[in-house]
């Protein structure tokens, strides 16, 4: 049965979608995303992580307390999968990052990156990418280590909805390890423990709001 | 010269000392416990290597180092000729650094290292006897001791891990009447050491 895509949150930060990164074009039915009723336009989308996030890369393990995102949505029928951007995450910040040996590590937001819808939603979660992932991730003490990490990460987007405006309950972009393609390159120092070509991943989950009000918007997608 | 500069570290008290060495280099000193065993092959016994801190400066660049790790008296008993009781005090002298490399290989973080004793015996009991071997009854030279991350093993820069190698002992010299049977008895190859390196932390500058 057809179901419509009836809302869209913006993967913001690490909207994930989670399982398979979809490798062939599908011939169905479109995915319908709308914005709190919204069927058109684009829509400012914030969001923050509800925890940790943690981040890999080559042999060093890093973790971040906390983190934001901002970027849109916009609204409308896409073909699948994997779907072109429905959703693009401007901005990122990254808060509490500490490397090996509890060293402070600074992550910094490169370029846009594009949300695309991987698959059909299964309940309340729909699988997805985040592409174009770009940042560059620097010890706060100089040239202790300094690398570029891009690529793919895959997640979910649950769209169940919330119970009431922030609460946790629901509208959650996960990003999880999984699938993921993020290489580094660019390394400066790093002790020889991320070599150039270094696979990368980073998880976490990050609450989504609708930014131009401020307040939570049931985000559903239906495929 | 090298200028020495401190960092605070965010969140801690400690301080962190770098020496730059070269263009975008940064010497980071990092302190781990250690403590683990040493099996000689050619007495059959087992030497406690007491808890004690490896100390190393690692170069950012390309994850060598150099260090110490000093080492305490360890007692060690065996029997000669299959029978006859002897125990003795080891003393491991340092001969020369610690040095080696950390490197990220096939998904695995690999610790290469190797560290240098001249191995001091004293304090030698035969057959429950006193046996004079003064106050330098050591290996002619220093006793190299490779200790590597194991075959399928990862060390961890944070929590440590496993260090293990083997090593030959050299003959002795300067042990009064004691050096010949000594030097029957001790020199060999195929002892063995087996290290448990936990706890790394940014050194106090």
């Amino acid at each position: 049965m057809r179901r419509f895509i009836r809302g869209v949150g913006a993967a913001v930060g690490a909207a994930a979608f989670v399982g398979v990164a979809a490798t062939t074009a599908y011939a169905g039915p479109p995915a319908n995303v709308t914005v709190g009723g919204a069927t058109t336009g684009s829509h400012a989308i914030s969001g923050h992580t509800t925890g940790a996030i943690s981040f890999n890369a080559g042999g060093v393990a890093m973790s971040c307390t906390s983190g934001t995102a901002t970027g849109s949505v916009t609204a409308g029928s896409y073909t699948p999968y994997p779907t072109p951007n429905v959703a693009t995450i401007t901005g990122t910040t990254w808060s509490g990052c500490v490397g090996p040996l509890g060293i402070p590590m600074n992550v910094a937001h490169s370029g846009t990156w594009g949300l695309q819808i991987t698959g059909n939603e299964s309940g309340t979660v729909t699988p997805g990418r985040l592409v174009n992932i770009s940042a560059t991730v620097t010890s706060a003490t100089p040239g202790l280590c300094s690398f570029k990490v891009a690529g793919t990460v895959n997640g979910s987007f649950n769209d169940a909805t919330s119970t009431g405006a922030h609460t946790h309950n629901g509208q959650l972009l996960s990003v999880v390890t999984a699938g993921s393609t993020l290489t580094v390159s660019n390394v400066v120092g790093c002790f020889n423990l991320i070599p150039n070509g270094a696979s990368a991943n980073f998880a976490g989950t990050y609450h989504v709001t609708k930014t131009d009000n401020n307040t939570e918007w049931p985000i559903k997608i239906t495929t | 010269m090298k200028i020495l500069r401190t960092l605070a570290v965010a969140g801690a008290a400690a301080a962190l000392a770098f020496m730059p060495t070269a263009a975008n280099a940064v010497t980071l000193n990092v302190e781990y416990d250690a403590t683990g065993w040493s099996h000689i092959n050619t007495t059959d016994s087992d030497l406690w290597i007491k808890p004690t801190t490896l100390s190393l400066a690692m170069e950012s660049d390309d994850g060598t180092f150099t260090g110490h790790m000093p080492l305490q008296p360890a007692d060690t008993k065996f029997h000669l000729l299959g029978f006859l009781p002897v125990k003795a005090q080891v003393n491991f002298i340092e001969a020369a650094p610690v040095t080696g490399s950390i490197a990220y290989v096939d998904g695995a973080n690999k610790v290469t290292s190797t560290a240098s004793y001249y191995i001091r015996l004293s304090d030698v009991l035969i057959g429950g006897l006193p046996a004079f071997v003064g106050n330098n009854c050591r290996t002619k030279v220093p006793v190299t001791i490779p200790a590597n991350t194991p075959a399928g093993e990862s060390f961890d820069v944070t929590n440590g891990g496993r260090l293990v190698g083997e090593y030959t002992i050299g003959a002795f010299q300067n042990c009064g009447l004691q050096t010949f049977i000594l030097n029957q008895i001790v020199p060999g190859h195929g002892s063995t050491i087996d290290l448990n390196v936990s706890n790394g932390r940014i050194s106090v500058g």
